[in-house]
This record gives C-alpha cells, sequence and structure tokens, in this order.
C-alpha cells in the first residue's frame, strides 16, 4: 500500500513555514495544525493521478524530484502561483495552466522559464538548469495529482467533534445499542483498537462490504444472513443464506451441507439479518448523534 | 486489423443466410427518416428512438408466454480485451448488431452472433471505464474513444474514414458517450471529472466531421448566462457539467435535450458558492445552433457527485384531446422530476427514492440542499451514496402502462471533506462505506408516486431497462441475470443465469417474424428468442 501523506504535506506552504513572511502574501494559507512535512513527499512510491486518467504518456512523478522541485518553487515561485500552486492575485494557477498540463518532466514550462519568466530572487529563470526545470515539473505535476479522484493524499480530517458524555447516553437510550452490545464486553476497549474515523464506519456501516460508495469501506468482518425455507410438507432447512432471487434459494447448514430449492408461492421463507437493527438506524440517526457515539466509542480504552 | 478475414466471414455468414432461405443480411442506408421513425425491426439510436423511452412496440413476446424465451445465441468478445465490459447498448440495423467496449467495435449478425467485423483503435491513454456504443447514420457509424476522438467507420467493413479529436486528453478529458444523428448534426458529449474542466456538447457534420457548434454546459465568459450562479469566471470556466449520457430530441420544437454532470470541484465546494449553472440540469438546447432554449437544475449545487446526466425522456401526453409535451428524468439524486418540455416548467417534483439531503422544492420545483448534508471534514450521512439513487443506467417509460421504470438504490455512505482550504481543486473529498439495497422503481409519470418496487436481493444489480407493448419489462436481476418482469404488477416472470451481471440496457427488435432481446453481461452479449416451429421445407 503506497505511504499515506495528507493533502498538504507536499505542499509548499508546509515547507516553507520558515517563510512565514511568504506564506502571509498567499490566499491559501493551509492549515497550521498539520505537522511540517520533512521533505519526504510521497516516500519512495512513485505517484500519479489513477493509472485509468489521462494521457498514457503524461508524467509521472518521482518523488524526490517533486521533493528537489519544492526548494525551487518555495525559493522562486510560491509568492505568485501560491503554495500549492493553484495562483494567487499575482499569478495565475499552475494546474489549470495549458502549458503545465501538456508538460512531461520540463519540455513544456522549459521553454517558457528559458525565455525568461519573473522569478522571486533577482536570478534568471533562464539560467535554471535542465534538471531543476524537470524537478519544478514533477513538483507541480504532485500538485495536480494531489486533486485527483482517489489521490494518495485524501484522507478523512478529525472526526472527533462529538459530546462523549451525550453518545454514551444515546447508546443507552436512544439509539438501542446497549440492547446488543456492551461496552465491558464485546466492545472493551474500543478505543484503543481502532481510529476514530475506522470507528465511526464500523458503527454506522457494520456490513459495509455490500455498500457501494466509491470511497473506501471500512472493513469489519461480513454477518451472516440466515434463513430457513419451509416446505408444503412443514419438512425445514435452515442455515447460512448463499443466494436468493425470485427464483430459487439457496443456503448451507450448520454441518456445511449446500441446499438449493425453486421458489414455489407454498413455500415460506423466513430471513434473519443480523445487522437490522443497524439498518433501521440510519434512517433515524443525526450526524449529531454520530458524532457524538463516535467520541464515547473512541473514549472506551 | 483483420479485415481481409473478417470479410471471408461476412461472406460466408451471408451465404450461409441465403442457404437457409431466409431474408439477405444486408446493411442498407439509414437515413434521417428512419431514424425519426425507426420500426420495430430496427433499434438505430441509443435509446432505439429519439424519445428515449426505451419501449418496444413489439408484442411477440408477452407476460403470458414470456417463459418460453430462450436462448439464441452468446458472442464473447475476445478473451483478454482490456476494459471488455459491454457498456454498450447495440444498435440493430437491417439485421446486423453494432457495439463497443472502449477502443473496440464489431459488427455482428443479429440473427446468429457470428461476428461480421470487428475494429480495434490504437489508443493512446484516456479513461476506459466504459463506452455506450455507436451512431449509425447513411453507410457510415459514429464512435468515441477514451483518447477524446470521433471517429467514422463503413458500416460494411469497419474501415475508418476519418477521425477527429473531440477534446483534450492532457486535461483529463475522455470521451464515452454515444454519439447521435440529428438531420445534419452529429453530436457528440464528453466526459471526466477528475479534474476542473468545463462540459460540453458538440456538433460535427456527419460527411466531413467538421464541427458546426459547441454548447458548453458552464458559463466560460462575463456575460453567460448562468455566470451569476458562480463566484468568479475563473471557478465557472472550469466548472464542470460533463455530457455522457446520449441525448434525447424532439423534432417538432427542434430542441435536443442535454443532461448535465456534477460542478467542479467535486466535493469540496467552497470556493463555488451558487447554484452553478448549469450543471446538474436539463437544458434544451436548439439542434441547429447550439443555443440554449430553457433549463432546469435538478440538483442545484451539488456537492455529491450527482450528476444529472440520467435520460430525460420525452413524453406525450393527451388531456382533452390536446397533446401536452412533456419530459421526464428520475435524477442521481433521487427526485424524479416531470417538466414542460417546450417551457422548462416543473409539472410535479416528487422522490422516488427516500433521501434525506433535500428540505424540500424551490418554487421553481428545483431540490434545495440541506447545507448539514453536505460532506463535512467530520462526515456526514447522506443518502444516497455516491453512486446515486440511479446512476447511468438507462430507464425506459411504457405509454401502455403509463409507468417509468428505473434501476434504483436506496443507499447511505458519509462523505468527508478532505481539503479543508478556501481554494480545493478537483474532488478534495468523498464518501465512504455504505449500505444499500437495490430495486426496480415503477413511477406513475403523472403523480410522480411509485406504483410497484420490485426489491432485489441484497445490494442487487444495477442495469438498463426495457419495456414492451407485451406488458413485459427486461432488466438485471440479483442473481447475474436477466429478468421479465410483468409491466403492470413487478412480478418476476422469467430469468436466465449469465456469467455476471448484465451490464448494459437490453434491447428487443423483430426479425423474420421472430422477436428478439439481447443484453450484455461483463464481455458477453446474451440473445434470447421467442422460438417458434421450423420452417416446412
Amino acid at each position: 500500500m503506497p505511504a499515506m501523506r495528507h493533502l498538504w504535506n507536499g505542499a509548499v506552504g508546509i515547507v516553507i513555514l520558515t517563510a512565514t513572511a511568504v506564506i502571509g502574501s498567499s490566499g491559501q494559507t493551509p492549515p497550521a495544525a498539520q505537522p511540517p512535512a520533512p521533505g519526504a513527499g510521497r516516500g519512495q512510491v512513485p505517484s500519479g493521478p489513477r493509472p485509468n486518467v489521462g494521457a498514457a504518456d503524461r508524467h509521472r512523478v518521482d518523488p524526490a524530484g517533486a521533493d528537489r522541485g519544492r526548494k525551487t518553487y518555495a525559493a522562486e515561485c510560491v509568492t505568485c502561483h501560491g503554495p500549492s500552486a493553484r495562483g494567487t492575485e499575482r499569478g495565475p494557477n499552475l494546474i489549470r495552466s495549458p502549458i503545465v498540463l501538456r508538460d512531461r518532466y520540463g519540455n513544456s514550462i522549459g521553454p517558457v522559464l528559458k525565455k525568461g519568466h519573473p522569478m522571486q530572487t533577482a536570478a534568471s529563470s533562464a539560467a535554471l538548469t535542465d534538471a531543476q526545470v524537470t524537478d519544478l515539473s514533477h513538483f507541480i505535476w504532485q500538485r495536480i495529482n494531489d486533486t485527483l479522484r482517489g489521490s494518495d493524499v485524501f484522507e478523512p480530517g478529525d472526526v472527533l467533534v462529538g459530546d462523549s458524555k451525550a453518545g454514551e447516553v444515546y447508546f443507552n437510550g436512544e439509539g438501542k445499542c446497549a440492547t446488543c452490545h456492551s461496552v465491558t464486553g464485546d466492545l472493551a476497549g474500543y478505543g484503543k483498537r481502532f481510529q476514530p474515523v475506522d470507528i465511526q464506519q464500523r458503527f454506522v456501516f457494520p456490513n459495509a462490504a455490500g455498500g457501494r460508495g466509491r470511497g473506501r469501506a471500512a472493513g469489519p468482518t461480513r454477518q451472516q444472513v440466515t434463513v430457513t425455507v419451509t416446505l408444503p410438507d412443514r419438512s425445514t432447512s435452515s442455515g447460512a443464506l448463499v443466494s436468493m432471487d425470485d427464483f430459487h434459494v439457496a443456503l448451507r447448514t450448520t454441518a456445511g451441507e449446500y441446499r438449493s430449492f425453486s421458489r414455489t408461492p407454498a413455500m415460506k421463507i423466513v430471513k434473519t439479518e443480523p445487522l437490522a437493527a443497524h439498518v433501521e438506524l440510519l434512517d433515524r440517526l443525526t450526524d449529531k448523534a454520530m458524532h457524538d457515539v463516535v467520541a464515547y466509542l473512541e473514549s472506551l480504552k | 486489423m483483420r479485415q481481409s478475414s473478417l470479410l471471408a466471414v461476412a461472406l460466408a455468414a451471408a451465404a450461409l443466410v441465403i442457404s437457409a432461405n431466409s431474408p439477405v443480411l444486408t446493411q442498407a442506408r439509414v437515413t434521417a427518416e428512419k431514424l425519426l421513425k425507426p420500426g420495430p425491426d430496427s433499434w438505430p439510436t441509443f435509446n432505439g428512438d429519439y424519445t428515449g423511452r426505451r419501449f418496444s412496440a413489439l408484442t411477440k413476446i408477452t407476460s403470458a408466454n414470456v417463459h418460453q424465451l430462450s436462448l439464441a445465441w452468446m458472442y464473447r468478445v475476445a478473451p483478454g480485451t482490456p476494459g471488455a465490459t459491454i457498456k454498450s447498448t447495440p444498435l440493430m440495423v437491417d439485421g446486423v448488431l453494432y457495439f463497443t467496449v472502449p477502443d473496440h467495435v464489431w459488427a455482428v449478425d443479429a440473427r446468429t452472433g457470428r461476428e461480421i467485423w470487428h475494429y480495434q483503435w490504437q489508443t493512446t491513454g484516456g479513461n476506459h471505464l466504459g463506452n455506450r456504443g455507436v451512431a449509425i447514420f447513411e453507410d457510415w457509424l459514429y464512435v468515441e474513444t477514451p483518447d477524446c476522438y470521433l471517429i467514422s467507420l463503413n458500416v460494411k467493413d469497419g474501415k475508418e474514414r476519418w477521425r477527429r479529436q473531440i477534446c483534450d486528453i492532457d486535461r483529463f478529458y475522455y470521451a464515452s458517450a454515444a454519439p447521435t444523428i440529428i438531420k445534419d448534426h452529429l453530436i457528440v458529449g464528453v466526459s471526466g471529472d477528475d479534474f476542473d474542466i468545463p462540459g460540453y456538447i458538440q456538433a460535427h457534420h456527419p460527411e466531413s466531421g467538421e464541427v458546426q457548434w459547441r454548447f458548453y454546459t458552464v458559463p466560460q465568459k462575463k456575460g453567460d448566462p448562468g455566470m451569476e450562479s458562480w463566484p468568479s469566471e475563473e471557478m465557472a470556466k472550469h466548472g464542470g457539467g460533463m455530457t455522457w449520457q446520449p441525448i434525447t430530441y424532439d423534432p417538432d420544437l427542434n430542441y435536443v435535450f442535454v443532461t448535465t454532470g456534477n460542478p467542479q470541484p467535486v466535493i469540496a465546494h467552497k470556493n463555488r458558492s451558487g447554484d452553478n449553472l448549469f450543471t446538474g440540469s436539463i437544458v434544451a438546447v436548439n439542434a441547429d445552433t447550439g443555443k440554449m432554449v430553457w433549463h432546469f437544475q435538478s440538483s442545484p449545487h451539488d456537492t455529491h457527485d450527482w450528476d444529472s446526466t440520467q435520460t430525460a425522456v420525452l413524453i406525450d401526453d393527451e388531456v382533452n384531446g390536446q397533446t401536452r409535451k412533456l419530459i421526464a428524468q428520475a435524477a442521481r439524486n433521487g427526485h424524479y422530476f416531470l417538466l414542460d418540455r417546450t417551457t422548462g416548467k416543473a409539472i410535479v417534483s416528487s422522490e422516488y427514492v427516500k433521501g434525506n439531503w433535500a428540505k424540500g422544492y424551490d418554487a421553481k420545483g428545483q431540490p434545495i440542499p440541506d447545507p448539514a448534508k453536505m460532506p463535512q471534514i467530520a462526515g456526514a450521512l447522506v443518502s444516497p451514496n455516491q453512486g446515486g439513487a440511479t446512476n447511468w443506467q438507462s430507464p425506459s417509460f411504457s405509454p401502455a402502462t403509463g409507468l417509468y421504470y428505473v434501476s434504483s438504490a436506496r443507499a447511505f455512505s458519509i462523505y468527508y471533506i478532505y481539503d479543508p482550504s478556501d481554494n480545493p481543486m478537483g474532488w478534495g473529498g468523498s464518501d465512504r462505506g455504505g449500505w444499500s439495497e437495490s430495486m426496480l422503481q415503477a413511477i406513475d409519470y403523472k403523480t410522480g408516486k411509485i406504483r410497484w418496487s420490485h426489491k432485489w436481493e441484497g445490494s442487487g444489480p444495477r442495469s438498463g431497462v426495457v419495456s414492451t407493448a407485451g406488458n413485459v419489462v427486461f432488466t438485471g436481476g440479483a442473481s447475474n441475470d436477466l429478468v421479465a418482469l410483468d409491466a403492470t404488477t413487478g412480478q418476476a416472470l422469467w430469468h436466465s443465469m449469465l456469467n455476471t451481471s448484465i451490464s448494459n440496457g437490453p434491447i428487443t427488435y423483430e426479425l423474420d417474424g421472430r422477436q428478439y432481446v439481447v443484453a450484455a453481461a461483463g464481455d458477453t452479449l446474451w440473445t434470447f428468442v421467442m422460438n417458434t416451429p421450423p420452417p416446412v421445407k
């Protein structure tokens, strides 16, 4: 799995925490709570957009090159083009620039810089070496990739915004969570076992593998739906539901035996959903209650 | 390319057909008149006709006899073909089916499934998520490619006539829509919402391929309609609104009905306050000039990736001897709209799948988004999820039952903002996890109320729908099956298990007096037929 890096860690705005005057001139100050990037960027994993978007020969970012390019960018470009290359009042957005989007390893931005382009220092842009231009290209393309769907910098922020006490009340009252769960039993130490965002996903969608959201599921264990089939002669078969549609039903018994039936009007089928209470909760769970319960579960250390 | 050998196969196929004493397989010219009034022996446009109804007048297959339907043939595209999930709706003209996957076009004998020719495009990249199919006019086919080209092929042998670039792959556009022929206009749409770029449709001359007009779905300069709904020209001109679903068309009004995608940036939206016109909308455009006539925004200021590209279906309503020109859409956001298609004014706005994101409707009948249910840093529990209450799967409207059939899902997920800055770009957020259930909704088109709902086991299928005058609806079922339902009651009548779930919108046509039903499942085209006794020799 690629090393995860927060959205803002790679942008110049973080690097130039040592150059606050420059940040101050930008209209795009990143969140101050994020730790400074130690120049590591995305680690050693080459990054880029999802493999199925863009041109086949699109720029592939070299993380080390992007880190080198970040230094040049901070020294010469950030005041006008902003910490994430999204532009400021002084200079245009680079990541939407057709010149940049056509660029491959500096072959498009290089000629522009060679002609002479204003920089922050007295240095001439024409004096930038080919290697520096290529590194700048890596850095800017990394900023582009940071905006694309599925970017590996996209991670949830702080989900611990609820009231733990209120969450406890909801857990034991309106939410009816205590009907099935115990904070000294199955949920003991829950806050030590999972990150807050995973607690939230697991609490709301305990069987998320069936979801269609494009975002990632939290990965909880799927709980088995069971079914009992009663035939006209009153004989019954029960077990884990394997499949069911309008015409057939199939199950596997506790002994491991597979059985399938053609459905008839005289057949009685009773399905048991172990997570029915969670599904029922979706329609009445407010965002406040959701965040309160997450805060409560997270407090169970 | 294997043109010579394929031609030999084609000739052999024709010879076989001749020897069987059946009508000769010929590939006749498709005229503008034929596109205006297609017969039941053809399916010459993406939706079968310009209305988008996907309704067939055929009655050989009925709710009483559909249980006798059996497999006629199957055709599997070359194993290992990258991206070979058939999402396209095949066209059927003069006994030949034409269908696509990204970078590939096939012509297949509609009677036998025998391949006539196969065209392969040498790609330079682009999103290969899917291709919706071809357009046909006179002797030519038209198809879009993932790397932003529109190409014209000879219907007889698949040889390329010309290619025209229709979008810029370097800006992360791609092309996947099925083109549409309107008179002497070949109208194409564009795709791509990874990056902040504007959507548009444009018309080409079918013969030369030259561009006739382009309509941007978001304002491009000061003074353009809709600019007041964006905070700045910069945001508007990068505002998204892709056009990746085929258009519908009213020849009397000469209006093309374009359905547009989500705004950009997609999820993180702090820098695009306003309604963000004309994203998430139905837009009526003059077919000859590309000028907008009216718009209706079904998802104002969308923040959930709920583009409104779902087909806008033309319905003619007879009231007291007067014909009312209507247009209906079941949008991805879970709301159904019935409009006057002359003016764009709403007649009915209602939920066809229960959701939790809207606070009601405004005076125009457009949903009012609840700010609390927009994506949040800590997460907001939202229904529907990003996949939507429906998606690209084609709906169907039956004038026989008055029902509008929509492949639907009721789903929840949690939407997060990942980029909390004041100037997000691209996505900046997404949804995670979720729960869903799927069903086929039958909506009374006049009231928007659900007449019946057929739920599928589990998270279910998401396939297109076709309805027929035989009181049958065909769609994908929950068990990788093609299912026939009673169009009036929703009762399941017949099914056939396939290799995987239905991946396109089924079609039906008549050949040699027999009614066929064709559906794609993954890389395979499955064709069913109502058998009749063999001819006496």
